[in-house]
C-alpha cells in the first residue's frame, strides 16, 4: 500500500534528516516507527502525506506517486501530526463537515460517522463549541474523527497518543486494528513503545535518519523486549 | 539596597527582555540573522522592501507638503502639520492594531506566568507599537523639519534639538488615545457573547468618527476666502484647523516657531504624565478584560443537526469567511477599504460631487467646473483605489499559519485553494464596487452611458486585479510561522505590496485618465485603462494558478 524507496530529505545545506530510507508497508499491516528525538520520523511521515517536498527518492500509496499524483493519494490518505493545529475559528462540527466536503462524503454517511466516533470518543456535546476552546486532548479526538469520517485507506499518525486520555486511548486501538482488519494499513510514530510492541505487527527503528532495523515485530525483537531491541539499536547501531 | 529597589530594578530588567523577545518577533530581526533557509530570508527581506516604499512614498509625501507651504510662504504652519498629521496617522494606525498587540494577544499565557508586573508587560507592548509607529513620526517629520530649515530664517541649532525631541514624543499621546479607545471596544465586546463581532462594529465606529472629523476639520472654514484675503491669512487659518485637529500641535508650533524651550517642556511634561497614568489605569483591569477576551462561550450540549453539503471550492470559501469575520484585526485592516469607499460615496451623495472633492483639498470648487469631465472620469479609478485596499488574499496563505498541514494533507489542487481565497475578496469587493459605483454614478451624473458603465465596471475590474494579484503576492511572500496574527496581516511584505499596491496602481491609473481626460478623450481613457487592467489581471491569473504552496 505504501512503498518508500531511497527517500532522503536535507533542510537546507545541513545534515541529512533522512537518509536513504526504504519501507514497505502492506494492506492490513499496523507498522509502528521509533526513533528518538531528531531521528527523522516526522519528515518521513509529512513526506507520505504530501505535506512536504522532497527531491530524492520515490514515496507511492498503492502504486501513486505522492509527487506525481498527490491529490489521487491524499483521497486515500488521512494523516494526522504530532500537535494538531486545527481551525481555531470554527466550532468542531463546521470543521469535520469541512472534511466531509473536501473528501465528497456523501450527507447520511458522514452523518452518522460523526455520531459514531464523536460518541465513542465523547466529545459530541462538545461539537458545537470554537475549536479555541478545546483541550489538546479534545483537539487530538477532533482529529482523529475527521480522519475517520472519510473510510482512509491509509492512515498516517504521528504520536497519536499524546494527549489522549487513557479510554480513547483504548478505543484508537480498537480503530486502528479494526481498520487494518478491513485491509486497510497504518503507519504511525510513537516513542511509546509498550504500545508499538502490543499494536504493530511490523516495526522500523531509525536513527539520525537511517533505517537500523524494520520487518515484522518478531523477527526484530526475537526473544527480547522492544525497548531492549531499541537500546541496542540506538547505543550500539545493531 | 532595600526589597523595593531590587523589585524596581527587576521589573525594569523584566521590561527590557521581554521587551526584547517582542521588537525581535514583530521586526522579524532574528528571521534575518539567524534563518538559514533562502526562502524564508527572501520573504523578510521583501518585507523589509516593502516597507522600504512605503516610507519612500511618506517621506516623498511629507517632503512635497512641506516645501509646498514653505515655497508659498507659509512655513510657520509646517510644524503643526508635520505633528497633527503625525498624531492622525498614529491614531488611526493604533486603532487598528490595539485591539491584537495589546489585548488577547497570543503569547499572553506565557507573558503573565512570568512574575513581571501587568504594567511591565503593557508597557512592552506599548514600547513595540511605539517604535513601529517611531517609524511612520520619521517618514512624515524629518522630511517637513528639513523643508522647515530650508525655509525658516530664524532656524538654528537649538530649532534642530527641539525637532528632534518633538518627534520622539509625538506618537505618545495619539497612541495612548487610540489603545485607550480599543481597551473601552475591548472591555465592553468582551461583555457580550458575540464579541467579535461588535469589537469589529465598534472599532470601524471609532474608525469612521476619526476620519470624519478630520475631513469635517479640514473642509470646514472660509478657505477660498482666507486664501484670497492674503498668503498670511490663509497660513493662519491652516494652523488654526491643525491645531483644532491636534491640540498639542500649538506647543510644538510655538517652540519651534519662537525657538522656546518652555512649550516643548510642558509638550514633554503632558505627554509623560498622560502616558503614565495610561499605563497605570489599564493595569488595573487589564487581567480581567484578557481573560474575557480570551475565554470562549461554551453551549451546554450540541445536538446533531442536519448537515448542509458543499463543493469543496464553497466548503474552502466558506471557511475564508468564517475566519475573516472571527478575527477583529482581519476585518478592521482588511475591510477598511470598503468602508472608506463606502462613506466616500455616502459622503459624495449627501454634499455632492464638490463637496467631496473639498474635503480632500482646499480648493475652490467653483473652479473646478471646467476641468469637472476629466476628474469624473478619473473617479472610478480613485473609487478602485480605494476598494482594492481590501485584498484579504495578499494575507489569507500566510494566515493559514501552523494549521497549513491540514490543506496540504488534503485531496486539494493548489489551484483550488488560491480559487477560494480569490474568490472570498472578489464576494467583498464586487459588492462594494456595485454599491460605491452606483453612489458615484448617482453624485457625479456623467455626461454619457459610456462614461457612466465605468463607474461600474472600474471597480469591478480592479476587485478582481486586487485579489489576484494579493494572491500572487501573498504565494510569493508567505509567512507561516508567526505568533501573532497582526504580523502577516499589517507588518508583512505581502500585506505591504498587496494592500498598497493595487491603491497605488489604482491612484496612478487615476491621475493619467485625469490628464488625458483634460485633453478631451476622458471616456476613451477611462475605457483604454480599464482594459489594459483587465488583461494584466487575466495574465496574473494565469501566473497564480501555477503557483504552489
Amino acid at each position: 500500500m505504501i512503498k518508500i524507496e531511497n527517500f532522503s530529505k536535507q533542510y537546507g545545506t545541513g545534515k541529512k534528516a533522512v537518509d536513504n530510507l526504504s519501507l514497505v508497508i502492506e494492506e492490513g499491516d499496523i507498522y509502528g516507527f521509533i526513533g528518538h528525538n531528531g531521528a527523522g520520523k516526522t519528515t518521513t511521515i509529512k513526506a507520505i502525506a504530501g505535506v512536504l517536498d522532497f527531491e530524492e527518492g520515490k514515496i507511492l500509496i498503492d502504486g501513486h506517486s505522492i509527487k506525481e499524483e498527490p491529490v489521487v493519494c491524499k483521497q486515500m490518505m488521512a494523516y494526522i501530526p504530532d500537535n494538531p493545529d486545527l481551525y481555531e475559528h470554527l466550532t468542531g462540527i463546521q470543521y469535520l463537515n469541512f472534511v466531509g466536503d473536501i473528501f465528497g462524503v456523501e450527507k447520511r454517511a458522514r452523518a452518522e460517522s460523526i455520531k459514531q466516533y464523536g460518541d465513542l470518543f465523547d466529545i459530541t456535546d462538545s461539537f458545537g463549541d470554537l475549536i479555541s476552546s478545546y483541550s489538546h486532548g479534545m483537539k487530538q479526538k477532533l482529529a482523529l474523527i475527521s480522519a475517520f469520517i472519510h473510510k482512509p485507506k491509509v492512515l498516517l499518525l504521528d504520536e497519536p497518543f499524546v494527549g489522549l486520555d487513557p479510554k480513547a486511548s483504548l478505543d484508537l486501538k480498537k480503530l486502528m486494528r479494526e481498520i487494518c482488519e478491513e485491509g486497510g494499513s497504518i503507519f504511525f510514530s510513537t516513542h511509546v513503545l509498550e504500545v508499538a510492541e502490543k499494536l504493530c505487527n511490523k516495526i522500523a527503528i531509525v536513527k539520525e535518519g537511517r533505517l537500523m532495523a524494520s520487518g515484522d515485530m518478531e523477527t526484530v525483537i526475537q526473544n527480547h523486549s522492544l525497548e531492549e531491541v531499541f537500546m541496542e539499536v540506538i547505543e550500539n547501531g545493531q | 539596597m532595600d526589597s523595593n529597589q531590587t523589585d524596581h530594578i527587576s521589573s525594569l530588567r523584566g521590561l527590557w527582555l521581554i521587551t526584547k523577545v517582542q521588537l525581535l518577533t514583530s521586526f522579524g530581526i532574528n528571521q534575518l540573522k539567524y534563518e538559514r533557509n533562502r526562502k524564508k530570508r527572501g520573504r523578510y527581506i521583501g518585507y523589509l522592501l516593502g516597507m522600504t516604499i512605503l516610507m519612500c512614498t511618506l517621506i516623498g509625501y511629507s517632503g512635497a507638503i512641506g516645501f509646498g507651504l514653505g515655497y508659498t510662504g507659509m512655513v510657520d504652519v509646517i510644524p503643526s502639520f508635520a505633528i497633527a498629521i503625525t498624531g492622525i496617522v498614529t491614531l488611526m494606525f493604533t486603532m487598528l492594531k490595539s485591539s491584537v498587540m495589546l489585548f488577547g494577544f497570543r503569547d499572553y499565557d506565557m507573558l503573565m506566568s512570568l512574575p513581571i508586573q501587568n504594567k511591565m508587560v503593557i508597557t512592552s507592548k506599548f514600547i513595540c507599537m511605539y517604535v513601529i509607529n517611531l517609524l511612520f513620526t520619521f517618514g512624515i517629520m524629518v522630511p517637513m523639519g528639513i523643508t522647515y530649515t530650508i525655509f525658516s530664517p530664524e532656524f538654528n541649532g537649538l530649532t534642530i534639538l527641539l525637532w528632534v525631541l518633538g518627534m520622539l514624543i509625538a506618537p505618545l499621546i495619539p497612541m495612548t488615545i487610540a489603545t485607550i479607545l480599543g481597551a473601552i471596544i475591548a472591555a465592553v465586546s468582551s461583555r457580550f457573547k458575540h464579541k467579535n463581532l461588535l469589537s469589529i462594529i465598534m472599532s470601524y465606529v471609532a474608525i469612521c468618527g476619526i476620519m470624519i472629523y478630520s475631513f469635517y476639520i479640514n473642509s470646514s472654514g472660509q478657505s477660498d476666502a482666507a486664501f484670497l484675503a492674503g498668503v498670511s491669512e490663509f497660513g493662519n487659518q491652516i494652523s488654526a484647523k491643525m491645531n483644532m485637529l491636534y491640540p498639542p500641535a500649538r506647543l510644538f508650533e510655538s517652540s519651534i516657531c519662537d525657538n522656546q524651550i518652555v512649550p516643548m517642556l510642558l509638550l514633554i511634561t503632558i505627554s509623560t504624565v498622560w502616558f503614565l497614568l495610561f499605563i497605570n489605569i489599564i493595569a488595573i483591569r487589564y487581567n480581567s478584560i484578557n481573560t474575557r477576551i480570551k475565554s470562549q462561550n461554551t453551549k451546554l450540549k450540541y445536538k446533531m443537526q442536519e448537515l448542509k453539503t458543499s463543493s469543496p471550492l464553497i466548503a474552502l470559501y466558506k471557511k475564508e469567511a468564517v475566519r475573516f469575520f472571527s478575527s477583529v484585526g482581519y476585518v478592521t485592516n482588511c475591510g477598511i477599504g470598503i468602508i472608506m469607499a463606502l462613506i466616500l460615496s455616502i459622503i459624495s451623495v449627501v454634499k455632492g460631487p464638490e463637496g467631496m472633492l473639498s474635503m480632500f483639498a482646499d480648493v475652490e470648487v467653483a473652479g473646478l467646473s471646467g476641468i469637472m469631465s476629466g476628474v469624473t472620469c478619473a473617479i472610478p479609478f480613485f473609487l478602485s483605489a480605494v476598494i482594492s485596499m481590501t485584498c484579504t488574499s495578499a494575507v489569507s496563505l500566510s494566515l493559514e499559519g501552523k494549521s497549513l498541514w491540514i490543506i496540504k494533507s488534503l485531496p486539494i489542487r493548489t489551484e483550488k485553494l488560491l480559487q477560494s481565497k480569490i474568490l472570498f475578496n472578489l464576494s467583498l469587493g464586487i459588492p462594494a464596487s456595485f454599491i460605491c459605483g452606483t453612489l458615484l454614478l448617482i453624485s457625479f451624473r456623467p455626461d454619457s452611458f459610456f462614461e457612466g458603465i465605468w463607474f461600474i465596471l472600474t471597480p469591478i475590474v480592479f476587485s478582481f486585479f486586487s485579489s489576484i494579484f494579493g494572491m500572487l503576492i501573498n504565494t510569493k511572500l508567505p509567512i507561516y510561522d508567526w505568533e501573532n496574527e497582526i504580523t502577516v496581516i499589517k507588518q508583512s511584505g505581502a500585506s505591504m505590496f498587496g494592500i498598497f499596491g493595487g491603491m497605488l496602481i489604482g491612484i496612478i491609473a487615476s491621475f493619467i485618465v485625469m490628464i488625458i481626460g483634460f485633453a478631451g478623450f476622458a471616456e476613451m481613457a477611462a475605457g483604454g485603462m480599464t482594459i489594459l487592467m483587465a488583461a494584466i489581471t487575466v495574465l496574473i491569473y494565469k501566473i497564480v494558478m501555477r503557483q504552489n504552496i
